[in-house]
């Protein structure tokens, strides 16, 4: 593939659509929104494209397991492979399965290892978050306060108990937010700046 | 070993025991602890509450069955106060597993089997494209879904006529398991009515929001959904599940303060021995 195929042609697109929308927000230009709107399904269509490249992974990564008989990993291929395509046959052709499988089997196991993981928070909480300094007393003291203004017993312990928390959620919370919102907001505009100008390709497969 | 440092190193089934003990013991048990109401759970329930019946509402199913232990339980009892209401909803997802769970939730709150398909809900299914995708779901609903989840024409679907921006809707509940800022970048700064439900990891950043007035409320996790539950007078999940919160809530805060208690004093003893 040639250079202007590779780095060029895609540089030329990403800076054209980037303009086009940004420009298209501000001023009125005849037939502009259709034009927005279309490049707005089109990425729809693309991100469709992905989750199929991202279905063609997974057969290919267990695949080769599966082949090579990796050991503790052609099993756990199997498996995988066999529910995708069990989930992608029922919800084509028997809706019904499909339903049967999602509410009983997938939101169980889903929920479970949601729930496996809450188990290790605990754990965490008693076994790795300890005070060593000014700063983790601070969190510490946050932390406990989040918990209680969370859990409606605490206003049966002592009425003012989970205002502290809301305090801390509303005053210091709020404005630790405020900055770090502001300030990804400002490094986003400069990065996509940066894009639309040319400056950064790392999206092209490179760094050059 | 001493017994501080037994403490201080506990081995860690025992503390999944005691979580899991605690888990069950209100359920055999129910204390019945009152659940306050904060002004983030009454936002979004006076803003939904003030619409009148045909109004249309939108709601997004943006997570899985992970988090379905949080966040459905809102969407049903958002549901229920809909019907109620005699609203009508549209079901979207930006996330693959959103439109089975909108599908549950069209379920248990009942619009399945009280309203009409087509005319009084409908559920559009997946769009891909996130953020893109929610800003043209924003400006123009048609042009970026052509079919229902179950592919009929939206054409075919009376209450799509209705449907055209963001603006068609009276009232959007996003629900969704990762980040919020695309659906405030997306949808606020609208007519349209925008309420976040979240997963209490959350809190802090959707209070910035309801501070800045571009959310009129939110639900915050499971304690969201039972203050939710009791303004509506549909006691459910939520509510059930408060006792439990209080109890694992006060277990993570006694781990929390014993732990440090253990690795203070053990500090202290071997620095002056």
């Amino acid at each position: 593939m040639s250079v202007f195929a590779r780095t060029h042609l895609p540089l030329i697109i990403f800076v054209v659509c980037t303009f086009w929308v940004f420009f298209e927000f501000f001023i009125p230009i005849p037939g502009g929104p259709a034009i927005t709107s279309m490049l707005g399904k089109w990425v729809s269509a693309v991100s469709n494209f992905a989750l199929l490249l991202g279905a063609l992974n997974i057969l290919r990564f267990h695949g080769r397991n599966i082949v090579q008989r990796r050991e503790n990993e052609w099993l756990h291929g199997i498996i995988i492979i066999a529910s995708m395509f069990t989930m992608f046959i029922a919800g084509l052709a028997f809706k019904p399965y499909f339903k049967l499988l999602y509410d009983n089997i997938y939101m169980g196991l889903n929920t479970a290892l949601m729930c496996y993981v809450g188990f290790y928070f605990y754990s965490a909480m008693y076994r790795t978050f300890k005070v060593r300094s000014l700063e983790a007393l601070i969190t510490l003291f946050a932390c406990i306060s989040m918990l209680l203004s969370n859990a409606p017993i605490s206003g049966a312990i002592w009425g003012p108990l989970p205002q502290i928390g809301i305090w801390i959620a509303n005053v210091p919370g709020m404005g630790a937010w405020r900055g770090f919102i502001m300030s990804a907001a400002l490094g986003m505009f400069a990065m996509a700046i940066r894009a639309a100008l040319g400056l950064e390709r790392a999206y092209l497969g490179g760094s050059e | 070993m001493s017994t501080l440092e037994k403490i201080d190193k506990l081995d860690r089934r025992y503390i999944f025991l005691g979580l899991l003990v605690l888990s069950f013991l209100p359920v055999l048990m129910p204390m019945g602890l009152p659940v306050p109401i904060g002004p983030a759970t009454t936002g979004s329930y006076e803003a939904l509450d003030a619409l009148n019946p045909g109004d249309i509402i939108c709601m997004t199913f943006d997570y899985a069955g992970g988090s379905a232990a949080e966040l459905y339980p809102q969407n049903v009892v958002i549901l229920k106060h809909a019907l109620k209401k005699d609203l009508r909803v549209v079901v979207v997802a930006f996330s693959v597993g959103g439109p089975e769970m909108g599908e549950m939730a069209l379920e248990e709150s009942g619009y399945k089997t009280a309203k009409a398909k087509g005319v009084d809900y409908v559920n559009l299914g997946f769009i891909s494209g996130f953020e893109t995708a929610m800003s043209s779901y924003a400006k123009d609903v048609h042009a970026i879904v052509s079919t229902d989840f179950f592919g009929t024409p939206l054409s075919q679907i009376p209450l799509m006529n209705e449907v055209r921006d963001i603006e068609s809707f009276k009232y959007l509940a996003f629900t969704t398991s990762t980040s919020q800022d695309h659906y405030i970048r997306q949808f606020t700064g609208k007519s349209t009515k925008i309420v976040g439900c979240i997963q209490s990891l959350y809190f802090s950043v959707m209070q910035v929001y309801m501070g800045t007035g571009q959310l009129v409320g939110f639900l915050n996790g499971l304690r969201g959904s039972a203050e939710y539950e009791i303004l509506t007078n549909e006691l459910g999940v939520g509510a059930i599940t408060m006792d439990q919160a209080s109890i694992t809530h006060l277990y993570g805060v006694g781990l929390l303060i014993i732990g440090n208690i253990a690795f203070f004093l053990k500090g202290r003893k071997s620095g002056g021995s």
